[in-house]
């Protein structure tokens, strides 16, 4: 699973919860994204690892990095940076639904949109700030 | 679109991180995304303006509807119950306009119709209601919440926004993929394959958009590219082509070529410059040519600066002056012949400097020896003539105007002529060999001294006045006496006779000294050799030989201006008929005037002065062109004798002259007789010898003239294998009144018959002399009694 198949899900599934209101499961995404921020242990690896369990050899599952930026300012990667920048943006946003409620939106398209196109212009911007 | 991303290339770079319609794609759909949500936001607020406004609208039309409602119910039942008609209706009414519920108040009652929330949105207004009369009534009505409408409303404007954005993006980066990606990544493709070698693959120009333009360019341009490479290529097989005969040139060429760079140090040296060096190329790459190169000069050993530095100082070629040597590593040395010139750039910079070294050590020595050949003789090893000459002239530069004195001896050894003769040729050049060290010795440091030519010496006596040059002359006379010559058991006295001159601010012409010398020692040998004989201008005897000098002048003079005639004088048979027919060529001199000048005013001088071998070849040569025009008789044998002088017969050309002469004319040379002196055959005696026996081959005669003369004639006459005896004139000319002249002439002719050889007797000038000829049996006579000389030709007719 690459990180472009992970930000396609995670648009979607941030659609899909504010579309139907399930206010449960969009906390339990921005848990998840601190989770992987956190801990380093993102989606990707994960399925990568269960994919090794169930179906070992499958490249569906394979995790498959993009390479590191050389020369980067800090030693945190871009994915887990990104990941923390999303679950905090949304966590901000959804908590003030009424007042910012186009950014949840305008993120579950963005990152939706991200994973269909190739092009996150926030994983970029972290990239360019030094992350690697 | 994967298969851009995963086109894998040798080099990172070449990798596409995000390609272009990505990029577009992205920009766009972020763009869209955003302009969506703007557009969103602007439309949701409109839409809640437009919602409460319709909600108003829709309760104003819901209190006119309720007012006409209940105002027919009223007129159609007056007594109709107004809570059953509006439970009646409430319901399509809700639908119709979308209300949640409403709430109706009425003279202290109210009615409520549907469920009423808290969120709901309330609009409170009255109407008339007829009932018994015209009364008051109130309605609220329940809208359903805005925020609720709203939420509702920007969902689906989010999602379709977003879903038509996102198709949108997605049929943009398909299209544009089509017509960016997949061409440029043909183009890709082409460039790839050509950078792999398939220099025939092109570009697409079917296109008509940018990337038709583009590959028409590229085409063009790889084209263009292509040919300038093969041009390239040529011009790189023509250059190595030309490197390697430059390479093989340098490597074969009998010249030391060296190459450096251009601050000195060395590049490159081919064989010889390696062996004429004596460094290798590889040891000697990248040292500084001075290091390698020691340039001496040849003559006094100084060490020169080399030559290509001085090239690269002044840009230019440079090459020592005067001659130069190489210093070897091992020391020694090698005549060379060195240039330097600089290399330069197409741009004309100077990028380094070429030396060539020629070993000229052989030509050199060549030189030296032929230089040593031009300015000495070659037996005693002493300066020749000319070098000699060559000194007197810078020490007549500085007489005049330094006052300086100086003297010139010259010598001729008196008896030399006996050693030459009586033990050959080597027994006189033994002599010359052994006087000449003596003389070295003789002289002091610094004197000039040379062999001028045959027995004659010179000495240049510099800075020294008169009494010291006498001296030194009386020296040299006294050793030239004291010295004896033994050859095979001979012993030989060898005298000299010493000319001086003096050299002054009064007598400093060149041509005068050397005259001078020549009269003063001709002076000392008249005056009975073996003396030193200072030259005095008034000298009687010098006058005399001035005489003989003035007489060769005239001779050189009449023969540059051919103003030389040939006679002829008969020679009768004495003997009867039927013998040949025979004359005696004789040379005569017109003067300016054209006066003839008898031979024995010029001929003694032409003698002394080595004319007569010139002379002697001129006669024999229009004696054989004139030939047919000199007693030519049908049918009688004739006999054109011609004289030969002593010079003559000891010059070593003379026999391969005759015969091409000869042969050149078609000469009979059975009609051809030779005279020669008793004198000058035995003088040459062994040149004389080989002459007859080779000119006897081809047929010619030879006559003994003026035999008699000498004092041991008929010794030599058993050696020389003669036709004729020309007896001499002196015995024929008194024989009538002399008996011993008489009897001399009988001797002659006598030994001449016993030795088969016939006679001639001279100056035969009356009938009665001939009586007494004829009688003694003499064969021919010749004289003024058969006839006076007559002239052959015209000399201007030669």
């Amino acid at each position: 699973m690459t990180n472009r198949m992970y930000r396609g899900v995670l648009g979607a599934l941030l659609l899909i919860c504010l579309y139907f209101d399930f206010t449960w499961l969009m906390y339990g995404i921005i848990t998840v994204l601190f989770f992987e921020g956190i801990t380093s242990l993102i989606v990707p690896k994960l399925v990568d690892l269960f994919g090794r369990l169930v179906a070992p050899g499958s490249s569906f599952f394979e995790y498959k990095p993009e390479p590191c930026s050389v020369g980067s300012r800090f030693g945190f990667e871009s994915e887990r940076c990104w990941r923390l920048v999303v679950g905090s943006m949304l966590l901000v946003t959804y908590y003030y639904y009424d007042m910012l409620w186009f950014f949840p939106w305008f993120m579950g398209f963005a990152i939706f949109g991200a994973g269909l196109s190739g092009v996150c212009p926030v994983l970029l911007a972290i990239r360019w700030a030094g992350f690697k | 679109m994967n298969n851009l991303s995963s086109r894998s290339t040798e080099n990172q770079k070449d990798k596409i991180t995000f390609t272009l319609p990505t990029k577009i794609t992205g920009i766009v759909f972020w763009g869209m995304v955003l302009i969506g949500f703007l557009i969103s936001v602007y439309v949701l607020n409109l839409k809640e303006s437009e919602l409460i406004s319709n909600y108003e609208k829709q309760t104003a039309a819901l209190v006119h509807e309720l007012e006409a409602l209940l105002d027919h119910e009223f007129q159609s039942n007056i007594a109709y119950d107004m809570r059953k008609v509006l439970l009646q209706d409430s319901l399509w009414l809700q639908e119709k306009y979308d209300i949640k519920a409403f709430e109706f108040s009425f003279g202290g009652e109210r009615y409520v119709f549907g469920d009423i929330k808290p969120e709901f949105r309330s609009i409170k207004s009255s109407l008339h209601v007829k009932h018994d009369n015209y009364l008051e009534a109130t309605i609220v009505v329940y809208m359903p919440g805005l925020k609720e409408s709203i939420a509702d409303l920007r969902k689906n404007m989010l999602l379709s926004i977003g879903s038509l954005v996102l198709l949108f993006g997605l049929v943009l980066q398909k299209i544009l993929y089509r017509v960016l990606s997949s061409p440029f990544m043909n183009m890709v493709d082409s460039a790839e394959a050509f950078i792999q070698g398939e220099t025939k693959v092109r570009f697409d120009e079917s296109r008509e958009d940018e990337f038709g333009y583009l590959s028409r360019f590229i085409n063009r341009a790889l084209t263009s590219l292509l040919k300038h490479q093969s041009e390239l290529e040529k011009s790189k097989l023509d250059l190595f082509k030309e490197k390697e005969r430059a390479e093989v040139t340098l490597y074969s060429i009998m010249d030391g070529v060296i190459t450096t760079s251009d601050d000195g140090r060395i590049q490159y040296m081919n064989p010889v410059a390696e062996r004429l060096s004596g460094w290798t190329n590889e040891r000697a790459r990248d040292i500084q040519i001075n290091k390698v190169i020691k340039i001496v000069n040849e003559d006094n050993g100084e060490r020169l600066k080399n030559p290509l530095e001085q090239c690269l100082e002044k840009n230019e070629i440079s090459r020592p002056e005067g001659h130069s040597a190489l210093l070897r590593a091992d020391g020694e040395y090698t005549s060379i012949e060195v240039s330097a010139a600089p290399m330069r750039n197409i741009e004309g910079q100077v990028i380094g400097a070429v030396m060539v070294l020629q070993d000229v050590s052989h030509a050199r020595n060549l030189t030296r020896q032929l230089s040593y050949q031009a300015s000495h003789d070659a037996l005693t090893g002493l300066y020749n003539r000319h070098m000699f000459e060559d000194y007197l002239k810078i020490a007549l530069v500085n007489v005049q105007a330094e006052n300086r004195h100086h003297a010139l001896l010259y010598i001729d050894l008196d008896q030399f002529k006996i050693v030459n003769d009586t033990c050959g040729h080597m027994a006189g050049d033994e002599l010359l060999r052994q006087l000449g060290v003596l003389l070295k010795g003789s002289v002091r440091d610094g004197d000039i001294l040379a062999r001028l030519g045959g027995d004659e010496f010179g000495v240049l006596l510099e800075n020294c006045p008169v009494d010291m040059a006498g001296k030194i002359a009386d020296k040299i006379r006294q050793l030239v006496k004291e010295f004896r010559f033994v050859w095979q058991d001979r012993a030989f006295d060898i005298g000299a006779s010493i000319g001086v001159v003096c050299i002054n601010a009064d007598n400093f012409e060149m041509s005068n000294i050397m005259s001078e010398a020549d009269v003063a020692c001709y002076t000392a040998k008249e005056m009975g050799r073996n003396r030193v004989h200072f030259y005095e201008p008034t000298d009687e005897l010098l006058a005399e030989h001035h005489g003989l000098m003035h007489w060769a002048n005239i001779v050189n003079d009449a023969f540059m201006a051919n103003r030389l005639v040939l006679y002829k004088q008969p020679i009768k048979s004495l003997q009867g008929a039927g013998l040949e027919r025979h004359c005696e060529i004789l040379i005569r001199m017109l003067d300016e005037d054209g006066n003839i000048i008898q031979p024995g005013a010029f001929i003694p001088a032409a003698e002394r002065y080595n004319l007569m071998s010139k002379i002697d070849r001129w006669v024999i040569r229009n004696i054989f062109t004139h030939l047919e025009k000199i007693e030519q008789i049908e049918g009688q044998q004739r006999i054109v004798a011609i004289n030969l002088s002593g010079a003559t017969l000891a010059d070593d050309d003379l026999l391969d002259f005759i015969r091409a002469t000869g042969r050149e004319f078609e000469v009979a040379f059975n009609e051809i007789c030779f005279e020669i002196t008793e004198t000058a055959a035995i003088g040459n005696l062994s040149k004389a010898l080989y002459l007859i026996k080779e000119l006897k081959k081809e047929g010619c005669r030879f006559a003994l003239d003026d035999f008699g003369s000498g004092l041991s004639s008929f010794a030599y006459l058993k050696n020389l294998p003669v036709d004729y005896i020309k007896i001499d004139g002196s015995f024929v000319k008194d024989m009538v009144n002399d008996p011993i002249d008489r009897a001399m002439v009988e001797a002659i002719t006598r030994v001449g018959h016993v030795m088969k050889i016939k006679t001639i007797a001279e100056w035969v000038e009356d009938e009665q002399t001939l009586a007494y000829l004829r009688d003694m049996g003499v064969d021919y006579a010749q004289g003024y009694y058969f006839g006076m000389p007559e002239r052959v030709v015209k000399i201007k007719e030669l």
